[in-house]
């Protein structure tokens, strides 16, 4: 059978660009306020750099249940935020717009956290769901 | 698919296209001034992204049902494969 770390495309795919994929997501949700991306496609491109390794090296990276904790985390996060909006300005969705900083990334606090949440939230489902969808040899 | 259905769904293409090309000779075009109101609320949101500004602004709510479906997609997933 066809070892699939021999395959030097994949290895050169998860040594070299492993760290790059990896800031260039964090890059895409933390930049989403002032640059194209966001949350969703940050975290898609996460999730697939976990997939791939796991894949290809046959191994867990952490437990489904650490996934599944950032994933509720994530969630809690937006629900928070929209419960002190609801506190504040008595919409569900409506405060917190007014956390300006001059930086470029927490240029507005409140949108950077938001993409950080769905960050996380997506990125943890992307991995959960494709695990539940294989079966792995402990599993058996 | 046999010969019938094909010109079923023929038939079917060109009364869409009839219609549309009717349909479009009536159309006005109007020029959208929200797209003025969303400039000014990234001005107010002191951000540059107005993709970002809607989706995280007026449409937040929406964002969070479209998260809330990517969390009950693993349930589901979780669930059908309990049961198989």
């Amino acid at each position: 059978m066809l070892d699939i770390r021999d395959s030097m495309i994949l290895q050169t795919t998860i040594s070299k660009l492993f760290p790059f994929i990896i800031i260039f997501s964090f890059f895409l949700f933390s930049y989403g306020p002032i640059s194209p991306g966001g949350g969703f496609q940050a975290g898609v491109i996460f999730g697939a750099l976990i997939i791939i390794f796991e894949l290809c090296y046959e191994q867990k990276i952490m437990c489904d249940f650490f996934y599944s904790t950032i994933e509720y985390s994530g969630v809690l996060v937006i629900l928070i935020t929209m419960l002190i909006g609801l506190k504040i300005t008595g919409y569900l969705a409506g405060g917190l717009y007014g956390f300006h900083t001059n930086s470029l990334i927490f240029a507005n606090f409140f949108l950077w956290l938001l993409n950080f949440a769905i960050f996380i939230e997506v990125a943890s489902s992307i991995i959960l769901i494709f695990r539940n969808f294989i079966e792995w040899r402990e599993d058996e | 698919m046999n010969k019938r259905t094909k010109y079923l769904v023929g038939i079917f293409l060109g009364v869409i296209l009839v219609y549309f090309t009717i349909c479009l000779g009536r159309v006005e075009l109007i020029f959208h001034t929200e797209v003025i109101d969303f400039a000014a609320m990234t001005e107010v949101m002191n951000i540059r992204n107005i993709v970002t500004a809607i989706y995280l602004g007026p449409r937040l709510f929406d964002t969070f049902l479209e998260v809330i479906v990517v969390v009950l997609t693993v349930f589901g997933i979780r669930f059908i494969r309990d049961k198989a």
